[in-house]
Order: C-alpha cells, then structure tokens, then sequence
C-alpha cells in the first residue's frame, strides 16, 4: 500500500485512540510507525483533527433551553404499547382473519364422517330407485357391481350372508363413489351396506371396531376392513349390534 | 439517558445539516420525540446512538423534500492558492468562521465529516448510517476535510473567496 492509499484510509481513524484496536487500522498503523513521513503526516492529521473536534464543539453551541425541553418532551409522550401500533394491530388482524378462513375450509374429521352417514342413511331412505340392478342373487350383484369397475369383493356379516339380497346401486359422496347393497333378513327387517375404498380418507377410523350413530331418524354402522369402508343402516342399534355379533361370532367358530 | 449522552452531539449534527440554530432544535426535538414514542422498539441499547443519527438525518432528507431547492456553494478554483490549514490556524478563527467553513461544503461531504467530529462515530458506524460501501465513506470523508480545511484557509487568510451557488454556476453555463 503506498502512503496516498495509506492516508485515505488514516483520515477516518478517530482521534481520540478509539479505534487504537480495531483490525481494519492495524496495517496502516503499523505502516506509519515504520516510514517517518507518514508517521510525520498522521501525528499533524491526529492533532489538526483534535483541534477541529474542538473548535466546532465550539463553534456550534448547544441553545441553553434545549437539554430542558427534550426531558420534557419524554415526559409528555408515552410510548405506544407494541401491541398498539397500527403496523401490528393490522398484522394481527389479518393473521387472525387468514386463520379463521384456513379453519373455515379446513375439512373437519367430525363434520366428514357424519356428512358421510347422513348422505347414506338418505340413500337408505330412498324409496323410488332404492336399487338399480335388482338381483336376490349376490353373485349376479357382484358381478354388476365389477362391470361398473365398483367394489364387489367384500366381507359380509354372516347373517347378511343369511339374509336376501334385493339388489344393488352405486352412490355419490363428496367425489368418492359408494357400493350399495340392500337386504332383507329373515326377520323382515331391512338393511343397507355401504362399502366404499377407504383410500384417500384419512380421518375415517382405519380399524374394524363398529362406531354406532344415528342419522336421518336410521341407526348407522360403520367399521373398516382390508382397506375398505363398510356402514350398516338399519332401524335400531340392537338390530346392528346383532348382526355384527354373528358375524364375531362365527368368525371365532372358524378360528377355533 | 439518552438525552444526556447524545442531545450535544446530535444538536450538533442538525446544525451542521440545517445551518441554523432554530432549525437543529426542532430537527434535535422531532428526533427524540420520535425515540419517545418507539423506545420500545429499540431493545438494544447500544444502537440508541446510532438510530438517533439516522433517524435525524431521515427526518432532515425529508425536510428538504418537501422544500424548494437550497441553493449549495463551492468553493472555486482559488482553493489550490491556499496555503495548508495548521493547528494553530484553527485556533485564531473566530466560531462562526469554523462553522461556516463546514456549512459551505457540499452536503455529501460535510454529512460524513459532521458525524465524525461529533460523538465520534467510527467509520463503520457512518457507513451504515448512511448506506454507503466503506470505500465511498473513505473518499468522502477525506475530500471533506479537504474542503473544510482550504475553506478554513480561505478565512484565515482574509482573502475574498468566490462563493458561488450551483444554481448561478448553472445559469451561466
């Protein structure tokens, strides 16, 4: 570095020695304590700098009132509450509107399931084109159901398996497409099962455990099984809880 | 507290922007009056310095904003007459003479030079300050002293100096 580059960078050392450890001097200084001229030049610059200092201290004098009026000042203004400012309060507002509105179209897992049940126990309900293929034979039902590219290998509580089979149709439900197979049983009664692909329907219980509920003035079933989602429809849940009884307990019988 | 350990420097400061005693008050005043209300804002303390500057020299670019161009002065070719400025020359001057001769300096110049000689900010901290590379900083501030000190030189001597302002300098070209 010559003495020109050397000077430009000495004339921003301050000189009352506070910048004595800083590493951006330290090649300079260390410059000018080896060559006289430079050396010569800065101890004038640090002496003219301290006068200059000095004099335009004094030369720019501080009005006597001031130092009264600013103390003042901080004791007739309050400083605005951070939570106060505008800036903030309208943060706030649009993150608590932005949250509300996510919540609003989040779907609910609550709200599915029973929009779900509903939806069949209406379909159940359903007297005009209750069926579409009418069959009492279920392997005729099936193969329909298969034409149709729907679900047509599922499990069938035994005494549905006992029951007659009336015929079947394919539902809607939210953009998922339902099979539908309506029963009568020995007894008279009437039952509807529902079977639909569990995929994509994460919040839907993922176990074979029976949940009851009711909807649309009908008691509803509803359980999972090899990836599939069945519910029951019929008129009261000691009907249901009947079936689905059979069912464990011919399950066992096989087992054993 | 910070008003105890800054209003001087920083009056000073606004005067050297300003020129004037009544307008470095207001400019000294509106600054702390703005701390007041966002003290809360400043968690640090150590950056109180550094953001009453600032915020000064915001408050003063948007005063000049809003008014009609302020005429700026030169110094003309007689500066390379002059002889070197020296510790004792400064000494002789009255007051108003030194801060005339940093008022008369291109506001450029004199902005760097200012919060060097008042509070004695490092040469980092006016960078920041003013948004400038270190190396601009450097350049400015050397050719700031140069131009106080031939202005100084110029009144030490006695002699008659060629003020003109920018907008007669562009009159006549």
């Amino acid at each position: 570095m010559n003495n020109q580059e050397a000077k430009l960078i000495l004339q921003a050392y301050r000189s009352n020695g506070q910048d004595a450890s800083d590493p951006f001097f330290a090649d300079v200084l260390e410059q000018a304590r080896r060559d006289p001229e430079l050396q010569k030049w800065f101890a004038e610059e640090i002496l003219l700098n301290t006068r200059l200092q000095v004099r335009l201290e004094a030369a720019i004098p501080v009005p006597s009132g001031l130092k009264a009026n600013l103390l003042a000042l901080r004791k007739t203004i309050r400083p605005v509450p951070w939570w106060f400012r505008p800036m903030n309060l309208a943060a706030a507002a649009v993150i608590l509107l932005s949250l509300g509105i996510v919540l609003l179209l989040l779907p609910q897992k609550g709200a599915q399931i029973e929009s779900f049940r509903e939806t069949m126990a209406r379909n159940s309900l359903q007297t005009e084109g209750h069926v579409v293929f009418e069959s009492h034979d279920l392997a005729k039902i099936q193969q329909w159901l298969q034409d149709r590219g729907m679900e047509s290998r599922f499990d069938l509580p035994t005494m549905l398996q006992s029951g007659t089979p009336q015929g079947c149709r394919v539902v809607d439900w939210d953009g998922h497409k339902a099979t539908m197979v309506c029963f009568h049983l020995q007894d008279g009664q009437h039952m509807d099962l529902f079977v639909m692909d569990r995929t994509g329907l994460p919040d839907f219980p993922d176990n074979s455990a029976p949940q009851f509920a009711s909807a649309d003035g009908l008691m509803t079933t509803m359980w999972a099984k090899g990836g599939k989602l069945y519910l029951l429809t019929g008129q009261n849940q000691d009907d249901l809880e009947k079936v689905l009884q059979q069912t464990s307990t011919a399950l066992k019988k096989l087992k054993v | 507290m910070a008003v105890n350990s800054h209003y001087e420097g920083l009056y000073r400061f606004a005067h050297s922007l300003a020129g004037n005693a009544d307008d470095a008050c207001e400019l000294t005043q509106e600054t702390f009056a703005q701390l007041a209300v966002k003290s809360g804002q400043l968690r640090d303390p150590s950056r109180v310095k550094s953001w009453l500057f600032t915020t000064l020299y915001r408050m003063y670019l948007g005063w000049k904003r809003r008014e009609t161009s302020l005429p700026h002065y030169e110094i003309t070719s007689v500066e390379n007459e002059l002889p070197p400025v020296t510790p004792e020359m400064v000494d002789k001057l009255e007051n108003e003479a030194v801060s005339a001769s940093l008022l008369e300096i291109e506001e450029r110049y004199r902005v760097p030079l200012a919060l060097y000689y008042f509070e004695n900010h490092s040469y980092a901290e006016i960078a920041q300050m003013l948004d400038i590379p270190i190396g601009t900083l450097m350049s400015r501030l050397s050719r700031g002293k140069e131009l106080m000190r031939k202005a100084l030189a110029a009144r030490s001597i006695g002699g008659e100096r060629k003020i003109i302002s920018i907008n007669q300098s562009r009159q006549r070209e």
